[in-house]
């Protein structure tokens, strides 16, 4: 199954030019302030070290679904 | 997939040469917000294909009360269906109730007979909606060991009635056989191994134990698939003979050097290895058996809706953890749960829940 050598290019032009995929939203709903969590301290695996700090990720930046993360 | 310019660019050789057989698309992160043009391409290239298939986030299937909030992302997917040809749809066990829903998280119900009736009638909703089959992903967060033993269970008897399927996610099965220093095979043991027809497989990271014991284990999805969950993945295989996709998660910021890319490369390399080598059940597969509409009234309980809104309170406010032990519900028993569970499910809901 090939991707077609448009879709490939739009790609290709994502990738190499690292541009920002930040969703823009469709409406203007107000957004409402949110207060920012205090990161709780990670480690990735031996030796301990933080693996980085916690971030609030609001659209398309990660799954929160696994009940886990 | 996941839409940072990071994951695209890391995935790109994999796209180039064709390696990348199937798309999962959580179609519910974007439902306020405009996808950009290669996106889109991309997507509807996969659905063009029969090769995507939709994982939601956000429905909630186990929520005491039933809301707009849950009308409308049942209309919006109605929608997303009629543009793009999904293969099937996913959601996970869990509910999750909070004003700013976009910020939830899943916490797990204990199985009773009213949240099993729950969560049939809101996944009957849902399979309603779509007209494809629909399947449930297992939750990694358990509050305790007896959480863990009748999840099987529980998603076993959830999915029946809409003749539905399971995601098994390995990386969730690690986390509870960590947590709770249980083997993963005795877990995956306790599920319908037959419903499966998703793997998930990712990596994650170990926080710190607040009482000085063992780290606690977290489903991050920000590295490298632990061997013990590759050196599982070909029994696995072998018991689940309905099995369709397997699905290799990844947070799209965490691919920014090359360290990453390369260890992400080799991980999806390994698994495809593992996947040819691997020997399946010859198994006649039954034909999804869909299920007739039928109209009724949206179950609740306002008891437990009440007692979930409370709990994730209680939890975000990070009351010590005697005081959340000794806390009244009816539903809940935080007085059989693990402490240590307990201040984890306060950093991951002040992580992703700020009220």
């Amino acid at each position: 199954m090939k991707i077609p050598a448009l879709v490939m290019a739009s790609l290709l032009a994502v990738g190499v030019s690292g541009q920002t995929t930040k969703p823009v939203k469709k409406g203007s709903k107000p957004v409402k302030k949110i207060r920012k969590a205090d990161s709780p301290k990670t480690v990735k695996a031996e030796p301990k070290h933080v693996v980085k700090k916690d971030t609030i990720l609001k659209y398309g930046g990660g799954c929160p679904a696994c009940g886990m993360g | 997939m996941m839409p940072e310019a990071d994951f695209v660019s890391a995935i790109l050789p994999l796209l180039q040469n064709n390696s990348i057989d199937v798309l999962e698309w959580s179609f519910d992160t974007f439902y306020d917000t405009e996808e950009p043009s290669w996106l889109s391409g991309l997507l509807d290239f996969y659905a063009e294909n029969d090769r995507l298939i939709g994982h939601g986030v956000y429905y909630s299937l186990f929520d005491g009360r039933w809301n707009d909030r849950q009308e409308n992302w049942l209309r919006k997917l109605k929608e997303e269906c009629k543009r793009r040809n999904y293969n099937h749809i996913t959601e996970h066990f869990g509910f999750m109730n909070t004003e700013n829903f976009h910020q939830g998280v899943p916490l797990p119900v204990p199985l009773l007979p009213k949240t099993l009736q729950i969560g049939k009638d809101r996944l009957r909703r849902l399979q309603d909606a779509v007209g494809i089959p629909v399947g449930v992903e297992n939750l990694a967060f358990s509050f305790s060991l007896d959480d863990v033993r009748e999840q099987g269970r529980f998603l076993d008897m959830l999915v029946e009635d809409i003749d539905g399927f399971l995601i098994l996610d390995l990386h969730n099965i690690y986390c509870q056989a960590c947590n709770f220093e249980i083997d993963m095979q005795d877990i995956i043991s306790m599920y319908p191994l037959g419903k499966v027809k998703e793997i998930h497989l990712s990596g994650g990271s170990w926080q710190e134990s607040a009482y000085g014991k063992k780290p606690i284990r977290r489903d991050t999805h920000d590295d490298r698939i632990p061997e013990e969950i590759l050196q599982t993945l070909p029994k696995v295989l072998s018991q689940c003979y309905n099995l369709e996709y397997i699905i290799i998660e990844r947070l799209g910021n965490t691919l920014n050097n090359d360290t990453e890319k390369q260890i992400f490369f080799s991980d999806f390399n390994h698994v495809k290895e593992i996947i040819e080598v691997s020997v399946y059940p010859n198994v006649d597969k039954e034909n999804w058996k869909r299920a007739e509409k039928i109209y009724s009234e949206p179950v609740e309980d306002l008891l437990l809706h009440e007692e979930q809104t409370r709990l994730t309170k209680l939890l975000f406010d990070e009351n010590n953890i005697e005081s959340v032990k000794n806390e009244q519900f009816i539903y809940f028993k935080p007085e059989n749960w693990d402490e240590e569970m307990i201040m984890t499910a306060q950093q991951i809901i002040k992580k992703w829940n700020p009220y």
